[in-house]
């Protein structure tokens, strides 16, 4: 597939990068906050990929899950002043309990009717954390503060936040590599092929979507809950439609149904409407534009068309 | 008693609003599996539009006329050279697509007519008030509720009585049938969106006296559009007229005695339907899902 | 163990105005190899999509194995020892054919949920189990390549090797020949003779093809018009005048 001499030199730099990026993003004149908002947006965008790209099902309100988790977190340090990981377990919780609530609703249909009843749900928890502005602050959203970590007294700066979730980081990619390895996994892979095939082979399918469901619930809450806990501000954006349309973007701007793919979107789309942001008022235009020229340039995603790319090249050079 | 007659009547045009909003949507879904994302830009499209004509001089019949058609073009354009493409491709494109149009079209809208939106009243005539007998009534919004009971009629009546409504019905049930008896499908599907776009053009020119002009007033009508279309049930226009009058009293309603929960009240209904009834009140089998 | 592994008992199935298939009954003696057909629009597939649990009739009762399943789930009545295929192949087009098989294997094993790795014990016993439905489709020298590459008659092969992955004793075929050039159609009969000699399944089966029909089945239900016609043996079915009639009205058959 792709040769072995520039892949190993591409994860490297990936790896140099990773490692070392609250010293590299000073000289770019970034916080080392963008980096962990690409880390998390990457582990969000996975947990979108579980269900676009290995199950076939649009989950277009996902973000309903990003902020369940941030909400958790937020509201669990705020009022019941939780450490820190447990504030991350609470806010992954959230979310589970969410996809659980509304999962049932969802599995009556599939394709775009699916992602319309889950943009519509989605938008409940978006109500919920607008209108309840006693609880959760609001249109103003919520402030908190970063807790200590348990059984310590240390409050974690940006920089210690960034190798946390670095840490947190690997640990779901892994995890994520193993799921897609599984039984499970090929499971859901014969239902985004052939959901009827995948029945009359004894799978219950509405099940099996239903658990790839609360595994991206999970996934999504713990990016979430960590976004919250690095910005230490959860507001109600975090839940709109507009978000799960940022994330999906991402997917599959990078290339879905790949591992790296969501990196590679996160990254482009955080530096990339970080930048944008500060230096046009109108940042929205090219921000839409790069959903257009994406869905019709790059159907592959970034990731998939350079791969594509490649394998080109090498046929040419073999058959030359 | 006599409180809650006006909210309802309230409810009831915000309920046709609703209505003729998720009947553009369904046309458009239906048919293609199109979620147009961007259908609340091009209400606001339209009523920018008018307000542009309004300001340059015409009166508002006119642009009442005019404006919806002027924004039907641009969905057709709009249809033609973007969503065209997506059609065999999995849906998750067309939604990314519409997405950031309806990005683009708020931004280019806040450069040329401001953030904070622009005033749009309704002509003299429509303006003041009409006596109902037990509440005097803005002249305006009978003339709304009027307005779209007539689109509503206009459009059942060309979905049932002309050749192309029939087409259109037809291709929904069964595409290669459809192609296989000769119908220009393409044609077809530009018609059915620039129909959708039409119906979307009429009712944001109507909403932008009523409920106000600004980058976001159409995103507004969207989700209660949507939750129409789901209460109501795919597939079916009846449906959409039922459930977005339904959704629109609901809203007013619980808008007079629990204001802070009037948003949620329309997804209660959208829950209690799909629990009793997982296709929607009117909703078909099979129609994508 | 009862005697009928499948029946049908009064099975009424309507789409919209139209009754698709009225008031059929039908019996599946266990090891046996049975044939339904009937002109077009005679209710063969309708009766067989409920039968399999695609389609829930209004009347009637369908059961296996004694068990009433007429409301069950298509996936239920596969884990309850069905299978079946589809007239245009049911596949998963872009998986290897090693990859189709695999889905069905670990669903018999019950493994469909599970996220850790199979056991090194449990990966053996199921690659064996690959290659023994490989073999008996002889399909091991396509093994790896994706299903949707291969032939029309390899995938139909491959589809009957996937209704074998879950341990059926009952295999429902919807059409075999359907699509099938003539050297593809004999390899395929082979195969679903192979399923009943060598296998000991019973097998039912939907077909246009009489020769097909005649030179397999030990058993056959004539449906016209959503009903019943005839019943009986290959040798019956040919001298019956009703049968003749419906087809001689409706078709012409295949008398390849």
């Amino acid at each position: 597939m792709i040769p072995r001499r520039p892949a190993l030199i591409a994860t490297a730099v990936l790896l140099v990068i990773l490692v070392f990026a609250p010293q590299i993003a000073p000289l770019l004149h970034l916080a080392t906050s963008i980096f962990t908002a690409v880390l998390l947006y990457t582990i969000a965008a996975m947990a979108v990929n579980l269900l676009i790209g290995y199950s076939g099902v649009l989950p277009f309100g996902n973000a309903a899950f990003f902020g369940l988790g941030a909400y958790g977190a937020g509201l669990a340090i705020k009022y019941f002043h939780v450490p820190f990981f447990t504030s991350i377990a609470v806010g992954i919780v959230a979310s589970v309990i969410g996809s659980l609530l509304i999962g049932p609703f969802l599995l009556r249909r599939r394709g775009i009717y699916f992602s319309l009843l889950m943009i519509a749900f989605g938008q409940v928890f978006y109500f919920i954390a607008y209108r309840f502005t006693d609880i959760t602050g609001g249109e103003d959203g919520m402030n908190f503060s970063r807790p200590a970590i348990e059984f310590t007294k240390l409050k974690p700066n940006d920089d210690q936040l960034y190798y946390i979730m670095l840490a947190l980081f690997a640990i779901v990619v892994v995890a994520f590599w193993f799921i897609v390895r599984s039984p499970f996994g090929r499971s859901l892979v014969a239902i985004r092929e052939n959901e009827t095939r995948a029945k009359y082979l004894g799978l219950n399918t509405d099940r099996l979507i239903l658990c790839a469901l609360l595994i991206s619930a999970a996934i999504e809450g713990l990016a979430g809950a960590c976004y919250g806990l690095s910005i230490m501000f959860a507001d109600p954006l975090m839940l709109d439609w507009h978000q799960s349309g940022n994330i999906v973007l991402m997917t599959i701007l990078g290339g879905s149904g790949t591992v790296l793919g969501p990196f590679l979107g996160a990254l482009i789309f955080e530096i990339g409407s970080d930048v944008l942001s500060t230096a046009i008022p109108w940042w929205q235009i090219p921000l839409g534009a790069l959903f257009v020229v994406c869905v019709l340039g790059f159907p592959k995603g970034i990731l998939g068309t350079f791969l594509d790319w490649i394998e080109k090249r090498g046929a040419k050079e073999a058959s030359s | 008693m006599a409180h809650i007659a006006p909210e309802i009547f309230n409810g009831l045009i915000l309920g046709a609003f609703y209505a003729v909003v998720a009947i553009g949507l369904s046309l458009i879904m239906n048919l293609t599996g199109t979620i147009n994302l961007a259908h609340g830009s091009f209400m606001t499209l339209a009523g920018y539009l008018a307000f542009a004509m309004v300001s340059a001089g015409t009166s508002f019949w006119f642009a009442l006329a005019v404006a919806p058609i002027l924004t039907a073009i641009v969905g057709i354009a709009v249809e033609r050279t973007l969503i065209r493409p997506l059609y065999r491709r999995d849906p998750v494109y067309s939604l990314l697509l519409t997405f950031g149009l309806s990005l683009i079209a708020e931004e280019v809208y806040r450069l040329i007519w401001g953030g904070n939106g622009v005033p749009f009243s309704p002509p003299p005539q429509l303006q003041g008030f009409v006596s109902l007998g037990f509440t005097d009534f803005p002249t305006y919004r009978l003339f709304i509720a009027g307005a779209l009971l007539v689109i509503i009629i206009a459009l059942a009546l060309f979905l049932r009585r002309t050749r192309i409504g029939l087409r259109l019905r037809a291709a929904v049930q069964d595409h290669e049938m459809i192609g296989a008896l000769g119908t220009n499908t393409q044609l077809l599907y530009m018609i059915n969106f620039g129909l959708g776009i039409l119906v979307a053009g009429l009712a944001g020119v109507l909403a932008a006296g009523l409920l106000g002009l600004n980058p976001q007033s159409g995103n507004a009508l969207l989700m209660p559009a949507f939750v129409t279309v789901i209460v109501g049930g795919m597939g079916s226009l009846f449906g959409a007229v039922v459930g977005g009058l339904l959704i629109g009293v609901a809203i007013s309603i619980t808008t007079l005695y629990l204001p802070a929960f009037s948003e949620i009240a329309m997804y209660v209904i959208m829950a209690v339907v799909l629990l009793v009834r997982p296709r929607g009140l009117f909703g078909e089998e099979g129609i994508f899902g | 163990m009862s005697e009928i592994i499948l029946e049908a008992k009064n099975v009424s199935k309507r789409f919209g105005g139209v009754r698709a298939v009225e008031d059929v009954s039908l019996e599946v003696p266990r090891g046996s190899i049975q044939a339904i057909i009937g002109p077009n629009g005679a209710g063969k597939s309708t009766l067989f999509n409920a039968l399999s649990g695609f389609y829930i009739p209004e009347e009637g009762t369908v059961s296996f194995n004694g068990v009433d399943i007429t409301r069950a789930p298509g996936y239920r009545r596969i884990v309850m020892g069905m299978g079946r295929t589809f007239q245009t192949s049911s596949i998963f087009p872009n998986l290897t054919v090693w990859d189709n098989l695999l889905i069905g294997v670990q669903s018999a094993e019950k493994m469909e949920f599970r996220l850790r790795p199979m056991s090194a014990s449990k990966r053996a016993e199921v690659e064996a189990k690959i290659e023994r439905l490989l073999d008996f489709v002889n399909l091991k020298t396509s093994a790896h390549r994706p299903v949707a590459e291969l032939a029309h008659g390899s995938q139909r092969l491959c589809e009957i090797a996937m209704s074998l992955s879950t341990d059926p004793s009952l295999v429902m075929l919807d059409e075999p020949m359907a699509g099938l050039a003539h050297a593809e159609t004999t390899r395929v009969v082979e195969v679903i003779r192979k399923l009943h000699s060598e296998l000991g399944l019973t097998v039912l089966f939907v077909e246009h093809n009489m020769r097909v029909v005649l030179s397999l089945a030990q058993q056959i239900t004539v449906l016209d018009r959503g009903k019943t016609l005839a019943k009986g043996t290959p040798a019956e079915i040919s001298n019956n005048d009703a049968v003749k009639e419906a087809y001689i009205g409706r078709e012409v058959i295949e008398h390849v």
